[in-house]
């Protein structure tokens, strides 16, 4: 770096150390005002670290390997395809700024496109399965219908499920919760068109069976519950009594009752039938 | 514009900025990674050459570009070498003591730069860096800001406070140094 060492004689002239005049040129050189005034004189301090610390003579070899490497991207194509990052982009700040807005702006709507679709999809998988309940729920609740109430009674019996909540297949309590909700909905046709109706019509072996059959699973279940009571079944008749009996009895066991999802229903349908039962 | 005809292709105009620049990139790479410099050089260089068409801006942009490429490279290298910065300055000192240059001259510029570097080296990280950046390679304040990833006002304090640091110490050993100056006799 020897054309660089040239400047480096002009310090002599302001450096304030008289040895600094001796035998070989001060590279640095301490400001006037000493360590106090240290920071008053920092443009030739800078002057002289640039001139100490850059490396000005070029190395050949160094610069043949890195112009064969340009040349070889250039040749490649690499240099017209390449996509502008961030990091790349160094023009002055208001030019890049008003750039990276519309791409900012195109990421968001690209990002809120994408995430609204998918809480989209969340709301639909989500919703459907509320519906589900909802109509099972709604069941219960219009279970003032008679004929319903004095089927959902005996079933949801809550000693039955407080002894043997686990010995019942779950696609046995479905098809009984199912065939409880039946009645309440079978006169609104487009309900019967969903899937879970389809099954439940299709395992009956038709539209018409579908009362036979439900009036058969939910005896079973009777049966398979009802050890302990030997409730026969549902007839209209008992009515009053297994609300009554229903009643008494969640209120000898009423820790077994809430859990199961067909439980949980039970006091809705027990406080109707209850009311019947006084009422009758 | 050099940088502008190189990104159409022309490798005279690369050769053009690659001179500009390489000068304060070296350096700046010396008081980051010692003598290991030269190579993380050219390992950025390679990048430099290859994303070339990346790049947008002018030429003080291209130092800035090209500035930050050299520091992640040798930010690699260190990680690599789990080494810290100024123990490489360190060391490389050590090796280069005078007495094995030709003259006495020689002996005398080669310290100087070496002694350049290990007072740099002797600064927190931050204002060594910021000094470099601004004194060195030539950015100004923004642009050290945004290759070192800080705000432009940490940077300015930062350079600031190096280089009174660097004022202080060169004076506090101006005023013992009546003999040429060594490494030893500086420890």
């Amino acid at each position: 770096m020897p054309e660089r060492h040239d400047p480096d004689g002009r310090p002599n002239h302001r450096s304030a150390r008289p040895e600094g005049s001796g035998g070989r040129p001060p590279r640095y050189v301490a400001p006037p005002g000493g360590g106090a005034g240290g920071g008053a004189n920092p443009p030739d301090l800078s002057a002289l670290l640039a001139a100490a610390v850059r490396v000005d003579t070029v190395d050949p070899e160094a610069e043949g390997r890195v112009l064969a490497a340009f040349r070889a991207a250039r040749d490649e194509g690499a240099h017209g395809v390449a996509r502008t990052r961030r990091r790349d982009d160094w023009r002055p700040e208001g030019e890049r700024s008003r750039r990276w807005s519309v791409r900012a702006a195109l990421v968001a709507l690209t990002a809120s496109v994408t995430l609204g679709g998918v809480a989209v999809a969340a709301i639909g998988t989500g919703g459907g399965a509320r519906d589900d309940n909802d109509e099972r729920g709604r069941t219960r609740p219009s279970s003032s219908a008679p004929d319903t109430a004095t089927t959902a009674a005996p079933g949801s019996s809550a000693p039955g499920h407080a002894d043997g909540p686990s010995d019942r297949p779950s696609s046995a309590q479905d098809t009984e919760a199912q065939c409880r909700a039946y009645e309440s909905v079978k006169d609104r046709g487009q309900v019967l068109d969903s899937a879970a109706w389809q099954r439940l019509v299709e395992a009956a072996g038709g539209e018409k069976d579908v009362e036979a059959y439900c009036a058969r699973q939910l005896t079973e279940a009777e049966e398979r519950n009802g050890a302990d009571k030997a409730k026969p079944g549902k007839s209209p008749v008992p009515s009053a009594t297994a609300g009554n009996s229903s009643g008494n009895s969640s209120g000898d066991s009423p820790g077994g009752s809430p859990g199961k999802g067909s439980v949980q229903d039970a006091p809705g349908a027990k406080s109707t039938n209850g009311a019947k039962g006084k009422a009758g | 514009m050099a940088v502008a005809r190189a990104q159409e292709g022309d490798e005279a105009a690369f050769a053009v900025a690659y001179r500009i620049v390489q000068p304060g990139l070296l350096g700046y790479l010396r008081g980051l990674v010692g003598d290991e410099a030269e190579d993380v050089a050219s390992d950025a260089w390679l990048e430099i050459a290859r994303d070339l068409g990346r790049f947008r801006g002018d030429g003080a942009g291209f130092r800035g570009w090209t500035a930050t490429i050299a520091r992640h490279r040798a930010l690699d290298h260190l990680r690599r070498q789990k080494v810290r910065p100024r123990a490489s300055a360190l060391e490389q000192d050590m090796l280069d003591l005078p007495g094995t240059h030709s003259t006495h001259e020689q002996a005398l510029e080669a310290l100087s730069t070496e002694y350049a570097l290990e007072l740099v080296s002797r600064l927190p990280r931050d204002q060594a860096e910021a000094v470099l950046l601004r004194v060195v390679v030539g950015l100004d304040g923004p642009a050290a800001a945004r290759v070192l990833g800080k705000r432009p006002g940490a940077v300015r304090t930062a350079a600031y406070r190096g280089l009174k640091s660097l004022a202080r110490q060169l004076s506090a050993e101006g005023v013992t140094d009546d003999g040429p100056r060594t490494l030893g006799e500086s420890r």
